[in-house]
């Protein structure tokens, strides 16, 4: 094994770290949808990277018709719906049962929208590659940024901000929180809490699909690509905090740049890292770092 | 919600670690088996029909090598289809498949292996693509006592520290492909190499033959990064190469993970500045990546450029069969599984030892120019492996091509020798042939 770099130092080091804060807004990307789930209804929604995948799928098949962002805009819709369609025939029953139930229900979900995608679009990857103006990449001082991987940062930064400013300054948003927190009391209102439910659950959805639309391009799309983020999208909200929204953004950024610097010295620390990062923060904050009282309390 | 029944955060994350657990060990799920259909058990009265010969098959239809697994499949239902038309094997018998999907897990694919021998009762099991999930399937046919011909798994030690009397080997080993592929790599790229290694049984070995090959050559060593199969951002690992004075990237990786680090050498504009290459590549991941987009120079047991006629038919029955141009995954599928069922005609009988006996040393075509034998003292295949390049989409002359080869080594000269591989040679020698519990081999 070879142990640190041969050359670069330093220049090499900030190189990495700013490859991790690219990447770490892949991640907050991810984890978000999963988040808003979690922390608004209470579900564990392991379907989120079948959501994921078939974002990145259904981008594949609109984009030559209709073109690659109107594409990437109709698959997040499409996921969307889909996930509303979801949580209204089946997640919705259960409610009232324990949260593992919904859990199993949505990773039984995984399975199916895994074995549908072999059977549509078949077991070998497919290539997609990001649109032709979006391709190359700008090079000041030495260091290559994907023009790709710069257009997710600032659609991330923008799906933060809408999101943000949807749940915090809409009156749709004061409905959901408030929905949340005493859902009988907002229902005696007169308000509909649980086409607010339907709608968060769309949302959060959509994000998923967002993200694997975005993402897909990045590292090719293949049956199996569900499985490959799942798990760490979770380990980026806990370590953000279960239902956190500044959390995610936190997390997924930690995570990315410790992922990529830790590359400087041993790369099979990079998969290592993020669950030792989970498991020594939970140790001292057992609700992650913005962790939320009452969640899951 | 009024009144969601109380679950503390810390059960959650528990529940929520064990339902982790299940994703990781997932494949298991969709593992379980698919009897094709339901045929009379053998010897049941009718002297007229004599009882099939049973194949099994043990490949990946999930996880990271799916691809793979698909096509190897295909390959042997090709060899099955062909033997089946000429009449059978072992007086008439006709050949029927038995399937197990190993989802790229060494667990799952032992476990399917097993039940293939004790529910199904296979006669002859062909397949797998990882080398981790054929360490574990070697095994657990050895402890059964069932044949064995491993389509694909590269890793030197099936053959060595690992062999077993009732496994073979098809594919040209990690050695053979490191042995073709590196001084062509050399002269394109230069010698200073960045290598980005599959942290399992197949990518650690295949780095360790190119390694030597390498600084035997006179190259160095810049780095060796280590990511766990299944790796879907290499981003940090080519920003470490870019600025590490190689001059060549090496990918000893395979399936998606190739495809996504060989996607993202092209996004991070290092193609044109570092030279780029690896141990294996083949089709079902050139065309996850796509014309003009695949680069470099890799090795491979076989290429569908090959103008024997052998292979131009191989070609052609593939294309017919699967509407896909052939990969070497095909090829390495038909061959396991035609020279696996051979093996049963030439010892006229489905038991193991006699089995063993009519596979070694026996001379097979390997569809490219040279012939191939079975080595006796290994039970590796010896044949001719290639190293090839990317070509551009301009050049190619039939659809999907993406490969042409460009060197060609003699398989009896870079297979191990005797000297090199006592280990293998020792287990295969003293190592006797279980008896199969409750089973009645199938005579001509």
């Amino acid at each position: 094994m070879v142990l640190g770099a041969a050359g670069g130092g330093i220049h090499q080091l900030f190189d990495l770290f700013l490859n991790g804060v690219i990447l770490g807004a892949i991640y907050v990307l991810l984890a978000l949808g999963l988040n808003v789930i979690l922390g608004l209804i209470g579900v564990i929604n392991f379907a989120h990277a079948a959501f994921y995948m078939l974002g990145a799928y259904l981008t594949l098949s609109f984009a030559p018709h209709i073109g690659f962002l109107p594409a990437v805009a109709a698959a997040a819709v499409v996921v969307g719906v889909l996930g509303m369609a979801m949580e209204v025939s089946v997640i919705r029953p259960l409610y009232r049962r324990i949260p593992e139930h919904a859990l199993l229900l949505t990773f039984g979900l995984t399975l199916v929208a895994e074995q549908a995608v072999r059977w549509h679009w078949g077991d070998y990857a497919k290539n997609f590659d990001p649109p032709s103006f979006l391709s190359g990449g700008f090079s000041p001082g030495g260091f290559t940024f994907p023009a790709y991987r710069l257009f997710i940062v600032a659609a991330t930064a923008v799906v933060v901000a809408a999101v943000w400013l949807l749940l915090n300054r809409t009156s749709l948003g004061l409905v959901i929180r408030a929905g949340v927190l005493d859902a009988e009391m907002v229902g005696a209102l007169g308000i509909n809490v649980p086409l607010t439910f339907t709608l968060t659950f769309g949302l959060g959805s959509l994000l998923a699909g967002l993200g694997g639309a975005m993402v897909g391009p990045v590292a090719g799309l293949n049956p199996d690509m569900a499985n490959s983020i799942i798990i760490l999208a979770f380990v980026v909200v806990v370590i953000g905090g279960l239902g956190s929204f500044w959390g995610s953004i936190v997390g997924g950024l930690l995570v990315g740049i410790f992922r990529s610097v830790l590359v400087y010295w041993w790369s099979p620390a990079t998969e290592l890292v993020p669950f030792l990062l989970m498991a020594g923060l939970l140790l001292v904050r057992p609700r992650g770092l913005f962790g939320v009282e009452g969640v899951f309390e | 919600m009024e009144d969601q029944p109380g679950l503390t955060r810390r059960e959650a994350l528990k529940r929520a670690g064990v339902l982790a657990g299940v994703v990781v060990a997932g494949g298991g799920l969709s593992a379980c088996g698919i009897g094709l259909e339901d045929e009379a058990s053998a010897g049941s009265g009718g002297s007229k029909k004599k009882a099939p010969v049973l194949l099994g098959i043990v490949d990946p239809y999930s996880g990271a090598y799916a691809a793979s697994g698909a096509s190897q499949t295909q390959g042997a239902e090709l060899a099955v289809a062909e033997l089946n038309e000429a009449g059978g094997i072992l007086g008439g018998r006709r050949i029927e498949i038995r399937k197990r999907d190993d989802a790229t897990k060494p667990d799952v694919g032992a476990r399917g292996a097993r039940e293939l021998i004790g529910q199904e009762n296979v006669d002859v099991i062909v397949g797998v693509v990882s080398s981790g999930v054929g360490l574990a399937v070697s095994e657990a046919c050895s402890q059964l006592g069932c044949p064995l011909v491993l389509s694909g798994t590269h890793d030197d030690t099936i053959t060595g520290v690992s062999a077993h009397k009732t496994t073979f080997r098809v594919t040209t080993e990690s050695i053979m492909i490191a042995r073709v592929v590196v001084g062509p790599l050399m002269k394109a790229t230069g010698k200073r190499w960045f290598f980005i290694t599959a942290d399992y049984a197949y990518g650690l070995g295949a780095e360790k033959a190119m390694i030597a090959e390498l600084t035997k050559a006179g190259g160095s060593v810049v780095a060796a990064e280590h990511t766990p199969l299944g790796t879907t951002d290499f981003s940090a690992q080519l920003t470490k190469a870019r600025g590490s004075g190689a001059t060549t990237v090496v990918l000893v990786l395979y399936g998606a993970d190739l495809i996504a680090a060989s996607k993202q050498f092209n996004e991070f504009g290092l193609n044109g500045k570092l030279g780029l290459g690896g141990h294996l590549n083949g089709l079902e991941m050139a065309v996850g990546i796509g014309p003009d987009r695949v680069h470099g120079i890799f090795g491979t047991p076989w290429n569908a450029d090959i103008a024997t006629p052998a292979s131009k038919k191989f070609v052609g029955d593939i294309k017919r069969r699967t509407g896909q141009t052939a990969n070497f995954r095909h090829y390495l599928g038909y061959l396991a599984a035609r020279e696996a069922l051979q093996g049963i005609d030439r010892a006229g009988t489905t038991e193991a030892n006699a089995w063993v006996k009519a596979m070694e040393g026996h001379h097979f075509d390997t569809l490219k120019e040279n012939q191939g034998y079975w080595r006796d003292w290994d039970h590796q295949a010896i044949h001719d492996p290639l190293a090839i390049e990317a070509i551009p989409k301009a050049e190619w002359a039939f659809e999907n091509e993406y490969f042409k080869t460009i060197a060609r080594a003699d398989g009896d000269k870079v297979a191990p020798t005797r000297a090199e591989n006592p280990a293998g040679a020792a287990r295969i020698h003293n190592e006797k042939v279980v008896a199969r519990a409750a089973y009645t081999p199938k005579e001509a």
